[in-house]
């Protein structure tokens, strides 16, 4: 019974030394959004739906609502209904564009298989990962949200040079590719 | 075709195959797959796409084979030809080398041949780097059709198909070489009504719906099968639904109903479905205003309504109307309800099929007719799938039409003889070609009847010539479809609900049977318009007859029943739809249960009548005339929400299945009428309205109904379950049946002819968007003599005056028409043309004066 009491609290002084330890290193925690938080390139955040930059399609939708994002989407988050572009009211290229374009977030896995089979480059998954909020409808994303860029206090690290050392610790897991 | 068959070596494989047919049939009986676009079952071969090719030994070069006939001995290589298969992976690359890569916009993605064969077969990439041919996009070929000439492989499936089976010429190739495209002909719009199953045949997505256009993804549709509730054919359909929304509908293949096509009213008019418009909460009549209620206090409110008429008037003072457009289950459970809860046999259903009317025995049989007689029927708008068998017996096996109706209808085409008649004329009509028939038959016909001798005496007052004024058919028309007639081998004569309404049920039936007596095997069919209209009577929503069409006043039946639904069932005679009108306008009628139909819009007598019940119900879908007039208005699940039986016109039992969600509290009438039972029996008898869904009700139907003694929703299966046609005594006598021409009227000189047109502003067609494009603004076709006696010309508008109201219409003046009757068609006009009919619907007499 001494024994175990001597082992007990040799086990506690062990613990609390570790603590200790950890108290005169440098922090891994950021304050966010204070500081920013650095972010590998190929990080997943939330998704955004692009518009054409130049060209003959300047400023339209590159979306043209086909779904092909909602039939890969492993968890089904994704909900689409097309509608079909008007002489005059050109929302996206061609024919047809998103009338609805809609994720839920709250089932996003954040997989990026929606990016994958997107036939225009319209669904990017960019570095936002903000995304708390205080209610489950808000986490329904609407398509003028999603068409709102928003990029969170980050330092993007290069592809290059993100090797061991730049990593933070504890943080296991490779980029991808 | 021969019945020899031939042996052919496909890829090594030994086949047995008729002689006569193609390679490609070959293959396919024997699991060997060739891969095809412009091939199609049922269309006849051509070879134009070139996606068939296989090496036929002793033959130079390649051979398609969906055109090369087989012959014995043959060895034909599909698969196992380095020859073939290259060429055939050439043949989609070139194919695709024009073919946009339009696949995500593009409807057709998902169920596209052109796709699954470039996936399967074609080249990973094209080695065509330069601009594709341009051509039109988005080019509307009607308001229902959007074609992509772009996309197009030429396959002329769509011109085939409007060619050999609807017969409407309206889409061709144009242009040569690589311009070629299909297009209409300059200013002749494509309006076949048979245009929508284009867009299944096309093997790319060239031609698409322009309702569909970009509503779903195909593979996102949740696929169910159904039958289209819009006539009496019943097609078999399959709804397709996304987000608790019927996206589209297309057709499923029975061969003993459609085939494999629907006409466009029963693809396109689904938009009613899912209006917002739909009734979606009872709704209670409080301080004069239709309120928004809960079920709890509609069915508690009419429950203790119809228990207080109960102690205060008796059963006898209540009434309930059906429907033909509702399911058996319904109109079974309505009528149990009427009879065992209320105790009434007030129970009837408007457009009842009048007594003495047969089922038609078989669609598919309709191809084998030499000679088919329309009587007061239109099948091109009240039931159209009727008028694609007629083509069919027309096109491929030269069968004649004889037409005989006040105006020319569309299958007068085919050149008839047209034999117009003024309403009210049948008779005179039918014994007419009676006598001519014997004119021109000599001895055959008249060997048939055995009372030919003294039959001849009355038979002396219609020779054409004197019938011609009696019913206004010319006696050269007469002559001529009697030659017809006589020549027959099998004839077939189809009967409209227009048929009965001038002469009485009775007469008309008499006389066509002395007529159908003197031919060879002849066969009458009764062509109802309505989904519902064989099920409404089998289901004894009839004062007269019990479910299964058994007679109320046969005491053993009666006693039969009784125990078997636990109750005394009343020997008081009920009042059909004609004696509730009077009873209503008496005032004998305290209480009132109508489901899914609208007799207020349907004529104005109606409408005053039903103002006079004190306490009316109304089950429909939508707000209609009727609804507005009621103390509850309750609402309820569509065809595509509830699960349930329809008898089509041939008596085929077919299953209707829920595709989504009624909108709001609306609920499947079964259920309705099941609460409602429960609250008012007492509570022993309970258990006998236990049904827990549509099924169970059909159970007890099986049980009831004698002819359907074991049959259940598994049986009845996917294609439906017909009864074997009853075996009808053909007559050997003729019977004597006098014309009764109707007195002319000097105020009134016309006679007011109404018809269905396949798209109208009916209470479900009015909230389908884009069909109502093609609903033509109210007009009236008068004949030239008409015109000139009243000094109006084709254009004018015109006052149509009855005894009941007038209203305004446009005047078409026309030689289609009977002259001394004007042609007005149903549902168009808004207020309807009901206004100026009277009920009990008969002759309607009007006249015509000029707007000024």
């Amino acid at each position: 019974m001494v024994r175990d009491a001597i082992v007990g609290f040799w086990h506690i002084l062990r613990a609390m030394g570790m603590t200790l330890k950890y108290f005169f290193t440098k922090p891994v925690t950021v304050q966010y959004p204070e500081q920013p938080v650095r972010l590998y390139p190929r990080f997943r955040g939330r998704h955004e739906l692009r518009r054409y930059e130049e060209g003959p399609y300047q400023g339209l939708e590159r979306c043209i609502g086909c779904a092909l994002c909602a039939a890969y989407c492993p968890t089904q988050c994704i909900y689409v209904q097309a509608g079909e572009n008007q002489d005059g009211v050109q929302r996206s290229p061609g024919e047809r564009y998103a009338e609805i374009y809609e994720i839920n977030l709250l089932r996003c896995m954040f997989c990026g298989y929606c990016e994958e089979a997107c036939p225009t480059g319209a669904i990017v998954l960019r570095r936002q990962f903000a995304l708390a909020d205080y209610s489950r409808d808000r986490l329904i994303y609407t398509q003028d949200r999603l068409l709102t860029p928003s990029e969170p206090h980050a330092i993007i690290l290069d592809d290059r040079a993100g090797s061991e050392q730049e990593r933070r610790p504890g943080v296991s897991g490779k980029p991808k590719g | 075709m021969s019945d020899q068959t031939v042996c052919v070596i496909i890829d090594g494989q030994e086949v047995r195959c008729p002689a006569g047919c193609t390679v490609y049939e070959a293959a396919t009986t024997a699991g060997i797959h060739i891969p095809t676009f412009c091939h199609h079952p049922k269309l006849v071969p051509v070879g134009a796409c070139r996606q068939c090719l296989v090496e036929v030994e002793g033959m130079r070069g390649l051979q398609t084979a969906c055109t090369t006939p087989v012959r014995d001995n043959m060895v034909v290589k599909v698969h196992t030809s380095p020859a073939a298969v290259k060429a055939r992976k050439a043949n989609i690359e070139f194919l695709l080398t024009n073919h946009p890569l339009d696949c995500p916009v593009c409807d057709k993605g998902g169920e596209c041949p052109l796709q699954n064969q470039a996936m399967q077969d074609g080249p990973g990439q094209s080695r065509y780097v330069e601009e594709k041919r341009h051509k039109n996009k988005r080019y509307p070929l009607s308001e229902l059709i959007v074609l992509d000439q772009e996309r197009c492989v030429l396959c002329w499936r769509c011109i085939r198909f409007l060619d050999e089976w609807a017969d409407d010429h309206e889409l061709d190739l144009f242009g040569r070489g690589a311009d070629t495209r299909i297009d209409t002909f300059p200013g002749r719009p494509l309006r076949s009504k048979w245009q929508g199953n284009t867009i299944d045949i096309c093997p790319v997505g060239a031609l698409t719906s322009r309702i569909f256009r970009f509503e779903a993804r195909v593979w996102e549709l949740t696929n169910t099968a159904s039958v289209c509730p819009l006539c009496g054919v019943g097609c078999n359909i399959v709804l397709g639904v996304k987000n608790q929304k019927v996206r589209r509908i297309t057709p499923r293949e029975n061969m003993e109903v459609n085939d494999t096509w629907i006409c466009d009213k029963g693809r396109f008019a689904h938009g009613f479905v899912d209006h917002p418009d739909r009734l979606k909460t009872p709704l209670i009549r409080r301080n004069g205003k239709l309120e928004p209620a809960t079920w709890e206090e509609a069915l508690d409110l009419i429950a203790a309504r119809l228990n207080a008429i109960l102690q205060e008037d008796g059963p006898q003072a209540m009434a309930a109307l059906g429907s033909n457009q509702v399911t058996n289950e319904a109109n079974y459970l309505l009528q149990r309800f009427m009879r065992v809860v209320l105790g009434t046999n007030n129970v009837d259903h408007i457009g009842r099929i009048p007594t003495g009317a047969t089922p038609l025995t078989s669609l598919p049989g309709l191809e084998h007719r030499d000679v088919i007689v329309l009587l007061g029927c239109d099948p091109s708008t009240e039931a159209p799938l009727v008028e694609l068998w007629i083509k069919k017996a027309v096109l491929r096996h030269g069968a004649r039409v004889l037409v005989a109706n006040p105006h020319q209808i569309e299958l007068c085409r085919y050149g008839g003889p047209w034999l117009g008649y003024r309403p009210g004329g049948e008779v005179a009509l039918l014994n007419g070609l009676v006598r001519a028939v014997l004119d021109v038959g000599a001895k055959d016909q008249a060997a048939r009847a055995a009372n030919i001798e003294e039959s001849r005496s009355w038979l002396k007052a219609y020779t054409p010539e004197r019938v011609e004024p009696l019913c206004g058919t010319p006696a050269a028309a007469l002559r001529q479809a009697a030659e017809v007639l006589v020549q027959a081998r099998r004839p077939l004569f189809l009967v409209g609900p227009a048929w009965t309404k001038g002469s009485g049920e009775q007469r008309a039936f008499d006389a066509l049977a002395n007529l159908t007596l003197l031919l060879n095997d002849a066969e009458t069919g009764f062509v109802a318009g309505d989904a519902n209209a064989w099920g409404a009577l089998q289901m004894g929503v009839a004062p007269h007859w019990y479910p299964g069409q058994q007679p109320c006043q046969d005491p053993e039946i009666r006693n039969r029943l009784s125990s078997f639904w636990g109750t005394k069932l009343s020997p008081v005679p009920g009042l059909d739809w004609d004696g509730m009108l009077p009873a209503c306008a008496q005032g004998k009628l305290k209480g009132m249960w109508i489901i899914g139909s609208d007799p207020a819009h349907r004529s104005q007598t109606a409408g005053e009548a039903l103002k006079r019940i004190p306490f009316l119900v109304v089950q429909d879908l939508f707000m209609t005339e009727t609804a507005t007039l009621a103390q509850v208005v309750l609402p309820t699940a569509s065809f595509a929400e509830t699960e349930g039986t329809l008898t089509n016109l041939t008596g085929r039992l077919q299953m209707i299945r829920p595709a989504k969600r009624p909108p709001g509290q609306a609920r499947p009438d079964w259920w309705i009428i099941t609460e409602l039972a429960r609250r008012m029996v007492e509570s022993k008898r309970q258990k006998s309205w236990d049904f827990a869904s549509a099924a169970s009700v059909f159970q007890e139907i099986a049980k009831v109904i004698p002819g359907y003694r074991g049959l259940s929703y598994t049986t009845l299966g996917e294609a439906g379950w017909q009864p074997a046609p009853a075996q009808v005594k053909a007559r050997r006598h003729l019977v004597r049946v006098e014309a009764d021409p109707p007195s002319a009227d000097p105020n009134y000189p016309l006679e007011l002819v109404t018809g269905r047109l396949l798209y109208d502003r009916g209470t479900l067609l009015r909230r389908a968007s884009r069909i109502q494009n093609l609903v033509p603004s109210p007009y009236v076709i008068i004949h030239p003599d008409t015109a000139n006696q009243f000094g109006i010309a084709h254009g004018d508008p015109v006052w149509l005056i009855s005894s009941q109201g007038q209203l305004p219409f446009t005047v078409l003046v026309s030689d289609e028409i009977v002259a001394g009757t004007v042609f007005v068609p149903w549902n168009v006009s808004d207020p309807p043309v009901g206004m100026l009919v009277s009920e009990p619907e008969g002759l309607t007499r009007v006249r015509l004066a000029k707007q000024e």
